[in-house]
């Protein structure tokens, strides 16, 4: 017994010693997780299929921010791409081949369920979304075919993108480094675009495709010239233009201006004339005195018979005019002038009663008759036939001293030249004299008439020079006026003109048919008639008839007085050149001198002309 | 001394005395406890804790056993005077826990005891009734296991344990009601209140340098005074 109770007693002293407390209470909290969802991807909302090539970055566009855990993209089965927060994800196409495949994303997301282990971050959606992709890495083959014209419409035309990645294709005009795009084409299907506002002229374009995220530029040139024509019919010249393949109708306007320089942008012209494409137009280009036309058209140089061409064209039926501006260069003639393009060749037709006069700069070039021509620089006289392009004669000017190139020439209508150099000063501060020479040579034969020297001064004195006649019709006559110093008139009995030549003056005159000329006597024009001057063998000379007038004369240059057949003037120090009736001495008009220091006076036209270069800039006026 | 070897001296112990006892007295009873420090941690560990718990256990009362060996019984003045061993254990502990369907996450503050001593009891005994009073000073042994586990679907378990020990003394007045049965078996119910003489500090298994701090920042003391219920059987040896 008593051994029972003690192991009965042992058995409760190990239940004693397992005693212990282990808890069964949880709390445990019911989390509904019914309205869970997974973020939306919008990209995988398409179900077109994409385009990868070469390194494309991929905008995912998610819209759970801070609650990715991370994210892998697969391209097939390869894992290409992996990160945080798939928002902009570089997809490297370099490890596959062309064609398609499934375009895999996985995304691991907080779940935002409150649960515990929502809480702790350790509970993870995890999310997959695919779409297809092609992966395409071959080159953009594009080819642009070229200009054309459909419909009067100039067309630029393509092969058409058969490839994919089409975005656009733009059409822009490039005027050097600027570019202006024309037309955007978004139509994968078009493959061409009119240009309907071409009308001629060089049109430089650029093709650009873009395509497969690249760009590729295809540039090239279109350039439609307008043809003029020029017909010389003898009396006018016929213009003509043939018509434009383009839509509409353009005037040409063409101007005509006087200058014997190439260039003259800067000149006004004297004339304009429109021409319609597709018509003809007869020009009477004929003018009494020296002139140049210019015409301006846009495109076309020849060589032979260019031209120049007004340089506005005008779209009559658009009433939008643009410029055109090409050129040709051109001689004209007719029968009472030759227009020249060589500007140190000039052939003069001279109508009767007009003569010619210039300053004479180093290498002036002076004909009379378009067969001959007479050259003159500071060392010789040179006459020549234009024909044989021969030196007929050639007259140095060394033993006479010259110094400094000719300064004044006059050829009259009968063939005779005169020609004055400055011999330079005498040196005498107080009682300064300028010596001259001058020359007579007869432009029919090639022969010196004569020539002489003398002084000029404000003193009157001898004319030193000789005067010794080389042909029985030619008579050299000289005299001198008291008042005005020194000059000399040189009588032509073939053809009765006189030249005369002063201080202040010089000027020729036919005494057969007013028999006068008009100098300046101090405040007064005296006008000495003729045969009333009588030439003595010792070289002088009497007037006996002359007629003052009264006339206001105004402080004038003394080298600008010029008489006409049937006028007279002279230029005053404003510029202003007055001009006179040679018979009733009433001052007719008075009109300023543009650029010029010398002018012609014809019968019944007034040339203002700039001196030392021979252009004649001409202000015209008839009355 | 640790916990196993505490345990280990408390069953030599008895199983020496049981070896001289004439009377042995096997009872299971419910034992109320104080644990002020304990609770006040658990509180503390409710609001510091990153995860939202719930308390659902704060140091219940619990059931305990007891054994008590009678060695030497006498008689003053007509009544029964007994002196032994007597020795006992139980347990209580706290838990704060939240779960889910994701998974669940305690902190847990289980605690273990022993005590062992010497008692007096005087009975009456009348005809087959018996009544009297018993008291004892026990020397008990504390253990407090920490524990704090996370256990999440599909992640591995996180577990974390952390021990401490005390000793204590602890002095019991109970009340006794008994019923003999027969010359050798008795019944005997007991009632009365047990009280904290000394309780040491909870000192870390294996470094008693470090020991449990309360919200206080004072020592930790597990108390275990409280209410004592018994009953049980006795047999005469």
């Amino acid at each position: 017994m008593k051994t029972l109770v003690r192991s009965i007693g042992l058995l409760f002293l190990s239940v004693i010693i397992g005693c212990t407390f282990e808890s069964d209470e949880i709390y445990f909290e019911e989390i509904d997780v019914s309205n869970l969802s997974s973020p939306s991807i919008s990209f995988f909302d398409a179900t077109d299929t994409i385009y990868l090539r070469d390194v494309t970055s991929l905008n995912f566009d998610t819209n759970v921010s801070g609650d990715y855990f991370g994210y892998d993209v697969l391209v097939g089965n390869d894992t290409v791409n992996s990160g945080e927060t798939p928002s902009i994800v570089y997809i490297n196409t370099a490890n596959f081949s062309d064609g398609i495949y499934d375009l895999t994303l996985i995304t691991y997301t907080k779940t935002n369920s409150s649960s515990l282990a929502d809480r702790l971050n350790l509970e993870v959606d995890t999310s997959s979304y695919t779409r297809k992709a092609r992966i395409d890495n071959k080159p953009v083959e594009f080819n642009v075919s070229g200009f054309s014209i459909v419909d009067s419409t100039l067309n630029v035309s393509w092969e058409p993108y058969d490839d994919f990645m089409f975005e656009r294709i733009e059409v822009k005009e490039r005027n050097g480094y600027d570019y202006e795009t024309l037309y955007i084409i978004e139509d994968v299907a078009q493959t061409g675009q009119d240009i309907p506002d071409y009308k001629g002229g060089i049109l430089n374009l650029t093709v650009t495709i873009y395509a497969k995220g690249e760009m590729h530029d295809f540039p090239l040139s279109y350039n439609y010239n307008y043809d003029l024509s020029i017909e010389d019919r003898g009396t006018d010249f016929l213009l003509s233009m043939e018509k434009s393949p383009f839509a509409g109708k353009r005037e040409i306007e063409v101007r005509h201006y006087y200058s014997f320089e190439p260039s003259f942008h800067t000149s006004d012209p004297f004339d304009t004339y429109l021409i319609s494409e597709g018509e003809e137009v007869a020009l009477d280009l004929r003018r009494a005195f020296p002139t140049k036309y210019e015409f301006r058209l846009y495109g076309n140089f020849v060589e032979e018979e260019s031209t120049y061409i007004g340089q506005q064209i005008v779209d009559t039926e658009d009433n939008r005019s643009f410029n055109l501006d090409f050129s040709l260069d051109a001689h004209i003639g007719n029968d009472e002038f030759i227009a020249l393009e060589n500007e140190r060749i000039y052939n003069f037709s001279l109508s009767e009663g007009t003569s010619i006069q210039g300053f004479v700069e180093e290498g002036a070039v002076i004909s009379d008759d378009g067969l001959h021509t007479l050259e003159v620089d500071e060392t010789s006289i040179r006459y020549f036939s234009n024909d044989a392009v021969k030196i007929l004669n050639e007259y140095t000017l060394e033993s006479f001293d010259v110094e400094g190139p000719p300064m004044a020439w006059s050829i009259s209508n009968s063939g005779i030249a005169y020609i004055l150099t400055d011999r330079g000063g005498n040196g005498d501060p107080f009682r300064p004299v300028r010596r001259h020479s001058y020359y007579l040579i007869d432009m029919k034969e090639g022969t010196l008439i004569t020539n002489g020297g003398h002084s000029s001064g404000p003193f009157t004195g001898g004319f030193p020079g000789s005067s010794s006649i080389v042909r029985d019709d030619v008579t050299a006559i000289t005299s001198r006026f008291a008042a005005e110093g020194f000059y000399f008139i040189i009588k032509s009995d073939a053809s009765n003109r006189l030249f005369y030549q002063s201080t202040n003056s010089r000027d020729s005159f036919f005494p057969s048919s007013k028999n006068y000329f008009i100098v300046f006597e101090g405040n007064e024009l005296v006008k000495y008639t003729y045969p009333s001057i009588e030439f003595n063998s010792d070289g002088s000379s009497t007037f006996t008839e002359s007629e003052s007038f009264e006339t206001t004369i105004l402080p004038h240059s003394p080298n600008d007085i010029l008489v006409s057949k049937n006028h007279y003037g002279y230029v005053d120090n404003e510029s202003i050149f007055h001009i006179y009736d040679l018979d009733t001495h009433e001052l007719l008009i008075s009109v300023e001198v543009i650029d010029g220091i010398g002018f012609k006076l014809f019968d019944n036209y007034l040339i203002t002309r700039i001196g030392y270069s021979f252009d004649l800039k001409t202000v015209i006026l008839e009355y | 001394m640790n916990t196993k070897k505490r345990i280990i001296l408390f069953v030599c112990t008895l199983a020496t005395t049981m070896t001289m006892a004439q009377s042995v007295e096997v009872l299971g009873g419910f034992f109320t406890f104080n644990m002020g420090d304990l609770k006040a941690i658990q509180l503390e560990n409710q609001f510091q804790s990153s995860i939202e718990v719930f308390k659902v256990d704060e140091f219940p009362a619990q059931p305990a056993i007891e054994i008590q060996v009678t060695l030497n019984q006498s008689t003053l003045e007509n009544n029964v005077l007994n002196f032994g061993i007597v020795g006992n254990s139980t347990a209580t502990g706290g838990r704060l826990s939240f779960a889910d369907f994701s998974g669940s996450y305690r902190i847990d503050q289980n605690l273990s005891r022993i005590a062992l001593g010497p008692f007096v009891e005087l009975l009456k005994e009348s005809d087959k009734v018996f009544y009297g009073v018993n008291g004892g000073l026990m020397v008990s042994f504390t253990n407090l296991d920490f524990e704090t586990e996370l256990v999440i679907d599909g992640q591995l378990p996180e577990f974390q344990s952390i021990s401490f020990n005390s000793t204590g003394i602890n002095f019991r007045v109970l009340g006794i009601l008994g019923y003999r049965l027969n010359s050798w078996a008795h019944i005997t119910t007991k009632a009365g209140y047990q009280v904290d003489v000394y309780e040491s500090k909870l000192t870390l298994s294996g470094n008693s340098d470090a020991f449990l701090l309360n919200p206080s920042r004072g020592e930790a003391k597990s108390k275990w005074s409280g209410i004592r219920l018994l009953f049980g059987v006795g047999f005469r040896i």
